[in-house]
């Protein structure tokens, strides 16, 4: 009875040098899947920030309980009549807000209480804030439907409603914030990027030194017949499988690290479910809360990891087998 | 297909193979190997062969003789397609080896058997994944290099020895095993350098009746040695050769 075929023609499982590799695979491969997490998280939060920016702004308006003014231009007086305001004995702060709800496009406009306003300015003006409260200028969220209108549009009509009163737009700091995600979100792929090239690197010298130990029997199946395509498949199944090794490593380093980051973060979540979660004695509850706080692509693109670290591994080995084979007659 | 009468070892078994079998000896006028003004020097060394031409035609079988140093090796290798030349053409089954892409030159080469001096086997494989080797490179049915390898490795008298590592196996019993590696594909061509240089006479005699075996099936066979008497035992044309150049050729 014969024996089986082989599995490893060129005995590259000898290699007891070569078993380490799984393991600076991995410290490479936990790199690029933080870098890659970090990027898409920085990719779910400014989109959460964008969609928030340009679905809300706030109007601040000077001596809200001030009656509000006749207005004194024609463009102003059209406003008004628009929005069906303008009657006497009423406040600057309602005349914006009714200014505002008559708007097609605005969703809600609501008055900040001055109780939370106070709450807010606490911790830089402490006990004084009260004091100071009759100063304060009344602030209106306004929430918009589908498409927030014009901001000319919604400045004109509170201007003409209360002058001197200020629509905030949140539109520069947010481009910045923006700006500053997507500058985050390149640095983060360039080290994911690095972090695999490293892994590529880490594998070219595996290789290196699996071929030199094995030279004479490369030599001598060469010289049987052997294509470079043939003896490359054996350096791309060996260490590709070393690599594949190494990201399900990775992995496993990456998920609890990821999980305790999320941990850190979901006290500070918009999410009051993820907030209450974290702060739950049930240690499996608070696992789980984390674990929705992050974006369910992270967890696609690190169930990929392994899969594409040995892909990595397999293609560099196949690369540098062949470059070294080039050099047999 | 291996004659019965070949003197093999003590309780070999002879059966039939065709991947062995030929048709009857082709004497090919233009010459299965040829080689026109060949010189070969080793990285920027001198040069260890100088206007080397000769042909072997298709079937025959020939000597490959000198002193050592003579270029025997060197010739071998060029032949085996493990050197290249540094001037000069050589032409096998019609094409020239160093005028093909990377592919058609290893296809060339498993179409040619080398029983080498030192054996070159593979240490961490078994006598039977050594002799199975070419026929897996082929891309031979596993089941097909099941029957063939345990054939040949019949034939060769180490049928018993299958699965054991070249490692625990006597010198004679290694080069029977280079041999039956070297012919298992059923090569067109068989070099073989000093196959018979650590043997005793008898041990000598037998590993040269398996390979002339094949050369009366049709293959075409050059065999380097400075054995006289081996040569006497078997008659046939010589390459003589004498600090790298050909000195004489007969038949």
């Amino acid at each position: 009875m014969p024996p089986p075929p082989p599995r490893d023609v060129l005995g590259l499982a000898r290699d007891h040098e070569a078993r380490l590799l799984p393991w600076l695979v991995a410290f490479a491969g936990l790199l690029a899947a933080l870098a890659l997490a970090g990027a898409i998280a920085v990719d779910a939060f400014a989109t959460r920030w964008e969609r928030g920016a340009t679905a809300h702004l706030t109007v601040q308006v000077p001596e809200p309980d001030a009656p509000a003014a006749a207005p004194a231009t024609g463009e102003a007086r059209v406003g008004q009549r628009q929005a069906g305001q303008g009657q006497e004995g009423q406040t600057r702060l309602a005349a914006v807000l009714a200014a505002l709800r008559g708007i097609p496009g605005v969703a809600l406009a609501e008055p900040i209480p001055r109780a939370r306003l106070l709450a807010l300015l606490e911790p830089w003006l402490g006990g004084e804030g009260s004091t100071l409260a009759q100063g304060l200028p009344g602030v209106i969220e306004v929430t918009a439907g589908r498409t927030m209108p014009a901001i000319a549009e919604l400045r004109a009509a509170v201007e003409a409603a209360a002058p001197g009163a200020v629509v905030e737009g949140h539109g520069v700091w947010v481009r910045r914030l923006l700006d500053l995600a997507a500058s985050l979100r390149a640095i983060a792929l360039l080290a994911a990027a690095a972090a695999l090239l490293v892994c590529a690197g880490l594998v070219v010298f595996a290789v290196r030194a699996s071929i030199a130990a094995h030279r004479e029997d490369l030599a001598i199946v060469h010289g049987l017949g052997a294509s470079d395509g043939w003896l490359a498949r054996r350096f791309a199944r060996r260490f590709g499988v070393l690599g594949l090794w190494g990201g399900v490593l990775a992995l496993a380093l990456a998920v609890p690290a990821l999980l305790a980051l999320a941990l850190l973060a979901a006290p500070f979540a918009s999410e009051p479910a993820s907030v209450a979660a974290a702060g739950s004695a049930d240690s499996l509850a608070r696992l789980r809360a984390a674990a929705l706080l992050l974006p369910p692509s992270i967890w696609a693109v690190l169930a990929l990891l392994p899969a594409a670290i040995g892909l990595v591994s397999a293609v560099t080995a196949s690369i540098t087998a062949r470059l070294w084979l080039r050099r047999l007659p | 297909m291996p004659p019965a009468s070949l003197p093999l070892a003590a309780g070999a078994v002879v059966v039939s193979r065709a991947p062995l079998a030929r048709p009857g000896k082709v004497w090919n006028s233009q010459g299965m190997v040829r080689l026109d003004d060949i010189g070969l020097r080793y990285g920027r060394g001198p040069e260890v062969l100088h206007g080397i031409s000769f042909s072997l035609p298709e079937g025959s079988f020939h000597w490959l003789t000198g002193p050592s140093g003579a270029g025997k090796t060197s010739l071998i290798r060029l032949l085996s397609l493990t050197e290249r030349p540094s001037r000069g053409t050589i032409s096998l089954f019609g094409r020239n080896p160093d005028g093909v892409g990377r592919n058609a030159r290893q296809a060339l080469r498993r179409q040619i058997g080398v029983v080498y001096q030192d054996f070159r086997l593979l240490g961490h494989l078994t006598a039977f994944d050594n002799v199975a080797l070419p026929l897996r490179l082929a891309g031979e049915r596993e089941a097909a290099i099941a029957a063939n390898t345990a054939e040949l490795l019949a034939w060769v008298g180490l049928a018993e020895r299958m699965a054991a590592r070249p490692v625990t196996l006597s010198g004679g019993e290694q080069q029977r095993l280079a041999i039956a590696r070297a012919v298992v594909a059923g090569p067109r061509l068989i070099v073989a350098d000093e196959p018979t240089g650590d043997l005793d006479e008898r041990q000598a005699e037998r590993l040269l009746g398996l390979l002339v075996s094949l050369h009366r099936n049709g293959t075409t066979l050059l065999v380097a040695t400075h054995n006289e008497r081996l040569i006497e035992r078997f008659p046939a044309p010589r390459l003589a050769l004498s600090h790298g150049r050909l000195v004489a050729q007969d038949g």
